[in-house]
């Protein structure tokens, strides 16, 4: 009897509490008045719980004179009850109203744009674009269509091949996936040359169009001519034209390609100091604190001066549940006293020489360098820096294409 | 007399086959397994206590007796008794 309960619970009413004698006499009088009761509980030979309505409540007062009984109200349940509690305390009933009117009208703008997957197209370019589509800060989440902005968005960037925009909350992760562009075509068409551009031994060959001018173990220098694309002879035309056909050009140049694997050679003479490589954490103090919009409420100052040392700052949300963040932030900035290293190990000092040397060849070559073999040698060592010798075999691609010059 | 009007009344009803409990005004008992009790046209609770409640009607006092009755509702027509019905029977 759900529904009947649901009734009782909407109109209101009260648990009251009848003592006294004579009460079946009381029951036969409520109930010839035509007064609806219900859950009549006996609780002991003089007392007897019922439940009535709100209303019926009143003409239950006006029964109860005629027998020896007291009256007591125990509870009132039911919504009308409710509202007058509410209306007694209207400030409260109106300062939550206007709370979570607040929170649901914050909540519907878009506040945070997150660009994540994208290495070549910069976040600030996409976040423009966005802003130019539509999506920007403080822009009504419902009026926007993702799908729509998505395919603007890939229109827009030749780049970029797939996108999703999703917006949880008050922010909008903009998730993309840039494009993979193939290797450029080789014209084939023009006849070329493959020279070397580092000195080297060959390790080992690929020839993809020309003629092999060099073969393994031989030792180039730079500039050396490693594939020639002119036909030297024509003892085996037909072999020629099998492998290259259409290719040839002239009958006489052709395109030539190919991979050129050497051993190479670097000797670095770099110098490591040792002020750049500390030991960490010698004196730390804590100060923490609370960011409320611009303004900065320190709980724990450090009462000692902070000469020498390094100020760490963090701020974390207070408050972050599923991205939506209330800028209330919680600050810890950690000083931290470093102490000056006065020696490092040799082992140490080999290790960064090799790392510093490995990022200069890859800046250098900007190719992939396989190291091979190195030797690390310290030359002099003082008190604050060393002098270290790095002597480097890799193994590496030397073969450029070039076009024929004359 | 009444009983001469009565016995008019029963076969009128019996003839046009119309409900007795309204014709005869005697009281209509429905029991549900031994969880509940309806008495409909009763004239009123005599005694109610949790093992025994009495009810006046036309056709004599009814006497329930069970483990821990009461009454669920109670209005001019109808009463409903609920707990575990053991016995009830008519009292002249």
């Amino acid at each position: 009897m759900l529904i009947v309960k649901l009734w009782h619970y909407f109109r209101g009413y009260v648990i009251i509490k009848i003592e006294g004698f004579m009460l079946e006499k009381f029951l036969n009088l409520v109930a010839s008045e035509e007064i609806f009761l219900w859950d009549i509980i006996r609780d002991s030979s003089t007392c007897i719980y019922i439940k009535v309505g709100k209303r019926d409540f009143i003409k239950l007062k006006s029964i109860i004179k005629k027998v020896p009984c007291r009256i007591a109200i125990i509870d009132k349940k039911g919504l009308p009850f409710i509202l007058w509690k509410m209306k007694k305390r209207i400030f409260l009933v109106m300062g939550a109203s206007i709370t979570l009117i607040i929170i649901i009208t914050l909540t519907s703008f878009v506040w945070e744009i997150e660009v994540t997957g994208n290495k070549k197209i910069p976040t600030n370019i996409i976040i423009k674009q966005l802003n130019d589509l539509g999506l920007k800060k403080g822009k009504l989440k419902y009026k926007l269509s993702e799908n729509e902005l998505e395919n603007k968005l890939i229109i827009n960037n030749k780049d970029i091949s797939y996108v999703h925009i999703s917006i949880k909350g008050i922010k909008a992760y903009v998730e993309i996936v840039e494009k993979v562009n193939p290797p450029p075509i080789l014209n084939k068409n023009i006849p070329t040359n493959v020279f070397a551009d580092r000195d080297g031994i060959i390790h080992s060959m690929l020839v993809y169009g020309g003629e092999a001018m060099v073969k393994k173990g031989d030792l180039v220098k730079e500039g050396d001519l490693l594939i020639s694309g002119e036909i030297l002879g024509n003892e085996n035309p037909e072999k020629e034209k099998g492998i290259e056909g259409e290719n040839s050009i002239d009958g006489t140049r052709i395109h030539a390609w190919g991979d050129v694997y050497a051993q190479t050679w670097y000797e670095y003479e770099i110098e490591v100091k040792f002020k750049d490589f500390m030991a960490n954490l010698d004196e730390v103090i804590n100060e923490k604190g609370i960011i409320i919009g611009k303004k900065e409420i320190l709980f724990k100052k450090s009462k000692n001066s902070l000469d020498g040392y390094d100020k760490i700052e963090s701020a974390t949300a207070l408050i972050d549940i599923m991205g939506i963040r209330i800028p209330i932030y919680f600050k810890n900035v950690k000083y931290i006293k470093q102490r000056e290293l006065k020696n490092l190990s040799d082992n140490r000092i080999k290790e960064i020489a090799l790392e510093e040397v490995k990022t200069i060849i890859e800046e250098e070559r900007k190719r992939k360098v396989e190291i091979r073999n190195s030797t690390i040698e310290i030359v002099s060592k003082d008190a604050d820096k060393s002098i270290v010798k790095v002597t480097i075999e890799a193994l590496e691609n030397i073969a450029v294409i070039k076009e024929f010059t004359d | 007399m009444n009983s001469k009007i009565n016995n008019l009344k029963g076969g009128i009803s019996e003839t046009l086959e119309l409900p007795k409990e309204i014709t005869l005004d005697l009281p209509k008992i429905t029991l549900i397994g031994n969880l509940q009790l309806n008495i409909e046209n009763h004239k009123g609770i005599i005694e109610y206590n949790t093992q025994r409640i009495r009810i006046s009607s036309n056709s004599g006092m009814i006497k329930i007796i069970g483990q821990n009755l009461y009454i669920k509702t109670i209005i001019k027509e109808e009463i409903i008794i609920t707990g575990e019905i053991n016995s009830f029977e008519y009292i002249d």
